[in-house]
């Protein structure tokens, strides 16, 4: 069914006396007309545009972060497998995110990974970190890439030399008394460690109150920036003498302004699960 | 990313954040850099005076900054000689002087991986912002600042009547930051034009805001009086420097012992100079030095070469006696090992076969050393300062790579001063060239009848004109001198152009045939040089040229221009040139004679209208 055309009123071309503000009117109408048309084309292209990029610009796997610790639901330890890197890097290149996943899930398939324990526990070494191994101790131009855990069963540190051309653990090695840097996730558990404990959480939440205005110190709080660094006995250390052989860390914790909390006087045994108040 | 075998950023140059970096040229085969790691991993650079460094970096979870594979091509040579199979920060030890407090920053907290800064426009303002993959939580961020940076004087030697041989140099600057606690540390390398490299490390962030002690002698007053002591520390920063030089099979250590005789000469100001005997011993075995005065280390490649025959070698220079020298990790200066893949950290190694480990457990043994690794140790004891308070001015600690014998000459030498080689008493200056003497004419015309002479049987050889070397030794090329008058007077102005040389190099001008050196200009960024000059008033009348060398190019352009003898013309445009007295005199003479004519004229008109009127 067909409407037959209403035109408005005042339209009627019989009428001359107001063809000029119709004609003038009309022409307004058209150049915006043609205006909202260009307008339409130009937005439309760019949203083409940007579809085509967002569609273009998926993440690169070697490129993109990864979860950082082997105990994240979505470690590379956790795969149930793992393709390759679609690329290998030359010997001496920097490292690639797509390797190190492939690398963490090598040696997750292992015995050696599988007979140790993690922080909380767990079945599976922690992961601390993933590096190139010197390329001039090999002559083959290989790429090899060094991972250290910990094993928090044994309190021993791991390396595994993977050949990332072949696919191959190479070497296994495990040392003790040696302690490097903490995860994030290390970090955060001690700073829990610690405000669990009775006194180390007193003396940290008043001081902290004192920073904030009163407000209290929860494992969550949002204004507080955590680091640490791991911790190995000193002749200046009484309290702390198995740290080394165990593995523990100091945090560091920063409060938003830029002071930083006492947290010097504590030390956390992440092998014990135990605050060690240091001195 | 880009970093991918296959992806060899070698066919062109990379324009990035306004650094070009260019690949070094004049090696046609892929060089052992450029077989080592591709893409964002390769650095290659020729620099302003033309010699280049090309290497590899990558950022290690604790080292930080690692460079692999870093080799320096003279500008001379035809293709890049390693230096360095890798170099790194191996530890970072900081004790607070209350003994209360010791920290291991490269491998207890880390210097890369999650301590890496995120580079800003504020931390790279010259050169090209690079990305790595340093953690897994972060993925790729932008990593490095990699430049080419002023360096100041590069040399300069004024050799009379032959030119000022000055140039400015410039260095390929790499960096990073790293935030560890309350302090922040950039780590850098620099490796400049003349083959020396720079190690340092900055210090800066906040001086640790929980070490403050009541015991005076321990720290320094920062609050108002004297109180609030912040404690005084060290910061003992070691690097892994394992050389490579010329790719070498085998390098040795020496030692360079300089020490008194007890004799002393008989001349000089304070007439009891001490003669010196320097003794050059080899290090065959592992071990540790506190680096006494007069005395340094280097480590040569018995079999490479340069031109003089003499092996090439790079010297460690360290400064004395700043090593914290109070316990076994840290109380040496140097120490060399032979290179091993377990021994990677200078003390509280994380290689679990030698795990806790440092460099005097690697030495214990006093192995023979073979493919020999230095471990230099820089000591810096902060004592602080009112000024170290938030945010802390940065401060600097490190040491320098010296070649030595790399190249037989200054490898960026100006070419007007390679003919300059070992002693040269007794060699005239090539650049000034002497005059014939002239011989008197025979005044007794010769008794001897001429010889009855043959035709010749053979052509006589055809004669090509003499090709003349420019001063300088024999430069690239040759152009020429534009004047702004091809015949001046002694004493005037003499205006000249040149092109062709590079943009920013110093030129040297020098009028022949007596050499006169009239200056050392700059040429611009298109390589021109425009500049004026006055002509010496005892200047001999007739031809004379002027040469223009560029100093790093060697180009030359020359031009002859004529002094005559004064004219009129001449001595007004010398009176414009002398000074202002001249020119207010000339003025004036030249407004009185328009004066005299304005009036001339007004009586003219007005005795032409008066004899009109009465004509009327």
């Amino acid at each position: 069914m067909k409407h037959p055309v209403q035109r408005p009123p005042g339209s009627d071309a019989t009428e001359p006396a107001e063809a000029g503000p119709r004609l003038r009117k009309s022409r307004v109408l058209g150049i915006a007309s043609i205006a909202a048309s260009a307008g339409a084309v130009i937005v439309l292209a760019v949203a083409t545009q940007v579809a085509v990029q967002a569609t273009s610009e998926e993440p690169d796997a070697a490129s993109a972060p990864i979860a950082a610790e082997s105990t994240d639901e979505n470690a590379p330890e956790k795969a149930e497998t793992l393709a390759p890197p679609a690329e290998i890097p030359a010997a001496y290149d920097q490292l690639a995110g797509d390797e190190v996943a492939y690398v963490r899930f090598l040696v997750s398939q292992s015995a050696d990974f599988t007979a140790g324990s993690d922080l909380f526990g767990g079945t599976g070494l922690q992961y601390l970190s993933t590096d190139v191994a010197d390329p001039s101790f090999h002559s083959d131009g290989q790429r090899r890439l060094t991972l250290l855990y910990y094993d928090y069963a044994s309190n021993e540190l791991v390396s595994f030399l993977v050949n990332v051309t072949s696919g191959a653990i190479e070497e296994v090695q495990r040392g003790t008394g040696s302690q490097p840097a903490p995860t994030d996730a290390e970090t955060l558990y001690a700073w829990e460690l610690l405000l669990a404990d009775p006194a180390a959480s007193a003396e940290l939440g008043t001081e902290f109150a004192s920073y904030t205005g009163g407000a209290a110190l929860t494992r969550d709080a949002a204004s507080v920036e955590l680091s640490a660094h791991s911790f190995t006995t000193d002749a200046a250390s009484f309290g702390a003498e198995s740290c080394g052989i165990e593995r523990c860390v100091q945090v560091l914790a920063q409060v938003d302004g830029g002071p930083y909390l006492t947290t010097s006087t504590y030390v956390v045994n992440l092998s014990t699960q135990t605050v060690l108040p240091v001195s | 990313m880009t970093k991918r075998f296959g992806a060899l950023a070698l066919a062109g140059t990379i324009a990035a954040g306004g650094l070009l970096l260019v690949p070094i040229s004049g090696a046609s085969a892929q060089t052992v850099t450029e077989a080592s790691c591709s893409g964002e991993s390769l650095v290659q650079e020729t620099l302003d005076a033309g010699s280049g460094w090309e290497m590899c970096w990558r950022i290690d979870t604790y080292r930080g900054l690692v460079l692999d594979k870093v080799a320096y091509q003279p500008r001379d040579e035809a293709a890049p000689i390693m230096v360095l199979d890798s170099i790194a920060l191996a530890q970072l030890n900081v004790p607070y002087d209350t003994g209360a407090t010791e920290y291991n920053d490269v491998t207890t907290y880390q210097v890369g991986g999650r301590r890496l800064q995120a580079i800003t426009d504020v931390d790279c303002p010259v050169g090209e912002v690079r990305t790595a993959w340093t953690d897994a939580a972060r993925g790729e961020i932008p990593a490095i600042c990699i430049g080419e940076e002023d360096s100041g004087l590069a040399y300069r030697s004024n050799i009379t009547n032959d030119a000022v041989y000055a140039a400015q140099g410039t260095d390929l600057v790499l960096h990073t930051v790293s935030r560890i606690g309350w302090y922040e540390y950039q780590t850098e390398y620099r490796f400049h034009d003349d083959g020396e490299v720079s190690v340092r490390l900055g210090a800066t962030g906040d001086l640790s805001p929980n070490d403050y002690t009541n015991v005076v002698n321990q720290g320094w007053p920062l609050g108002e009086g004297d109180t609030d002591h912040a404690v005084n520390h060290y910061h003992s920063a070691f690097w892994r420097v394992d050389f490579g030089i010329d790719s070498a099979e085998e390098q040795v250590v020496e030692k360079f012992d300089t020490d008194p005789t007890g004799e002393h000469g008989t001349t000089g100001d304070t007439g009891h100079t001490a003669i010196l005997d320097t003794q050059l011993t080899s290090v065959d075995t592992e071990g540790k030095v506190i680096v006494d005065n007069r005395e340094a280390y280097r480590v040569v490649n018995p079999d490479s070469i340069n031109a003089d025959g003499h092996a090439r070698s790079y010297e460690i220079i360290v400064d004395r006696d700043q090593a914290y020298n109070l316990n076994p990790e840290t109380d040496y200066d140097i120490a060399f090992t032979s290179a091993k893949s377990d021994e990677v950290h200078a003390s509280y190694n994380l290689i679990p076969r030698k795990a806790n480990q440092g460099v005097t457990d690697y030495i214990a043994d006093g192995e023979t050393l073979e493919d020999p690794v230095a471990w230099v140790n820089v000591g810096f004891h902060h004592i602080n300062r009112d000024e170290d308070q938030s945010p802390m001015p940065i401060h600097w600690q490190g040491f320098t790579l010296y070649p030595r014998d790399v190249t037989s000459q200054n490898p960026i030498i100006p070419e007007g001063r390679k003919w300059v080689n070992g002693d040269m008493r007794g060699v005239p200056n090539p650049n000034i060239p002497t005059t014939p003497p002239t011989t008197a004419p025979p005044t007794t015309p010769p008794t001897t009848a001429p010889p009855t002479t043959t035709p010749p049987t053979t052509t006589p050889p055809t004669t090509t004109p003499p090709t003349t070397t420019p001063p300088g030794g024999g430069g690239a090329s040759t152009g020429a001198v534009e004047f702004g008058s091809g015949e001046v007077t002694p004493g005037s102005t003499q205006s000249v152009t040149a092109s062709g040389f590079t943009p920013g190099e110093s030129v040297s001008a020098v009028l022949h045939s007596d050499p006169i050196d009239v200056g050392t200009y700059l040429a611009d960024e298109e390589g021109d040089v425009k500049f004026q000059f006055l002509v010496p008033t005892d200047l001999p009348l007739g031809e004379h040229r002027l040469v223009l060398t560029g100093q790093t190019s060697s180009v030359t352009a020359e031009g002859t221009f004529t002094v005559a003898g004064a004219t009129v013309a001449s001595v007004f445009e010398v009176l414009g040139n002398t000074g202002s007295n001249a020119n207010v005199l000339a003025t004036v003479g030249a407004l009185l004679l328009f004066a005299g004519a304005g009036l001339g004229f007004a009586g003219w008109y007005r005795r032409r209208h008066e004899s009109g009127v009465v004509a009327a």
